[in-house]
């Protein structure tokens, strides 16, 4: 291949780009060979090593992609706003910290100021809004690491959306709170803390490790908080269909919360607060080592539709049951 | 090495030679190959990145009656390198590391 014939396979290979990048392309090529020539290297050759148009241009295509499907990002305030209807959202994101807020009305939005090494691609698909952001060369860059406290996405959800949220992270903390009526809900972190309040749910699954989740006026009918190395706090939740908060090394503590099936789990680390029922019509199994307990290690009658079952160990128990004041 | 950490890699090494004085893309190849694997295709989306975060500036100059495009290095490209310089020390302890717990 000569060089006319190299360029102009090049040039078509990069059609998707707009015609200043794909400018650029080609006067770099075109350089690099007449410098080549110049210092006496074979055109052929030259040519050959480049490799091929099209995967010269994969690769220089896959760097500047954005895809944006549906969403257009803004440049200036970079918001990423859903043009279609949308029944679940998909937040995939690495290393940031994600704010799920509610606003009165309007469409799904993502609010993110990507930095240099972040990556961010946006799709929409049969109702399904997926927001995803990555980080490249992590490794090298750790002041972009540390700087990275103001760094966050806020997802503004509509009141009027009841669908189903599956946001997750890592190494950053998580916080929702207003957020109305969801479906399905999925939170999942690591090395930071989740914050979740006063909103409504179908089933709320939340996941992080070593950090802290504190769950305050949650209303749904089951819900699943699994942590390590971190406190579990759950203030005036209401699941009925079942409680259930795992955690290891750490605390945990409950407060005017209400469910048909309790299930505290940790190790190392006490369990006490105040859940709402009869514990007459709870099948009760408890345990702990090194600690005193304020339940019975099983109390079981037949007839019995609701259960609680508490274990840690090193630790106290001292779970006490309220009438709910109807 | 790996792709991604070869590009971060490469990225310094292309500043840290442009801190000495502006070069254009068939030398900073030829500069840099002895010390570590670039090719003209890897180079071209590591000179646009850096461009593009204000890391280098561009201008053309004439050469043989034709205008060939010099990168030079900008104040936040001077940045990225005396980062990476603060981060060797850090990163000696870790290979030590890696190196003895590897015995």
């Amino acid at each position: 291949m000569n060089q006319e014939e190299f360029l102009q396979q090049l040039a078509r290979e990069l059609a998707p780009l707009n015609e200043e990048e794909r400018g650029r392309v080609i006067d770099y090529y075109r350089e690099m060979i007449c410098d080549g020539i110049e210092n006496g290297e074979d055109e052929q050759k030259m040519i050959e090593s480049f490799g091929k148009p099209y995967d010269i241009a994969a690769q220089i295509l896959a760097e500047s992609r954005s895809t944006v499907q549906a969403a257009i990002p803004s440049e200036e305030e970079n918001t990423y706003t859903a043009k279609n209807p949308v029944q679940s959202i998909i937040i995939d994101a690495r290393q940031i910290a994600l704010e799920i807020r509610p606003v009165p009305s309007g469409p799904v939005e993502v609010h993110f100021m990507p930095a240099e090494n972040d990556r961010v691609s946006i799709s929409e698909q049969d109702g399904i809004f997926t927001f995803r952001q990555t980080v490249l060369y992590a490794i090298f860059h750790w002041h972009i690491f540390f700087s990275r406290e103001q760094h966050k996405i806020v997802l503004d959800i509509p009141e009027s959306f009841h669908g189903a949220l599956s946001a997750s992270t890592s190494n950053a903390r998580i916080g929702a709170s207003g957020l109305g009526k969801l479906s399905h809900v999925r939170l999942e972190s690591s090395n930071g803390q989740i914050s979740l309040s006063n909103f409504e749910c179908g089933t709320l699954n939340a996941k992080t490790s070593n950090g802290a989740v504190i769950i305050h006026n949650l209303y749904g009918s089951n819900c699943t908080v699994q942590t390590s190395n971190g406190r579990i706090s759950a203030e005036s939740c209401t699941f009925p269909d079942g409680l259930t908060l795992r955690t290891c090394n750490s605390g945990m503590f409950v407060q005017s919360v209400s469910s048909d099936q309790y299930d505290f789990a940790s190790s190392n680390g006490s369990i006490r607060g105040t859940v709402f029922g009869d514990m007459r019509e709870y099948a009760v199994r408890s345990h702990t080592s090194n600690g005193s307990s304020t339940l019975p290690p099983e109390l079981v009658y037949p007839d019995q539709k609701k259960s609680m079952n508490v274990h840690t160990s090193n630790a106290r128990i001292d779970i006490r049951f309220l009438q709910q004041s109807t | 090495m790996d792709t991604q950490r070869k590009k971060g890699v490469l990225e310094i090494c292309v500043l840290a030679l442009l801190q000495r004085e502006p070069s254009y893309g068939y030398r900073i190849v030829r500069d840099i190959s002895p010390y570590i694997e670039v090719s003209e295709s890897t180079l071209y989306p590591i000179l646009r990145r850096l461009e593009a975060g204000d890391c280098v500036s561009t201008f053309s100059q004439e050469h043989n009656g034709r205008l060939r495009k010099y990168y030079r290095i900008e104040p936040q490209g001077k940045e990225k390198v005396r980062q990476f310089l603060s981060e060797a020390e850090e990163m000696r302890r870790i290979y030590q590391f890696v190196e003895e717990e590897s015995k």
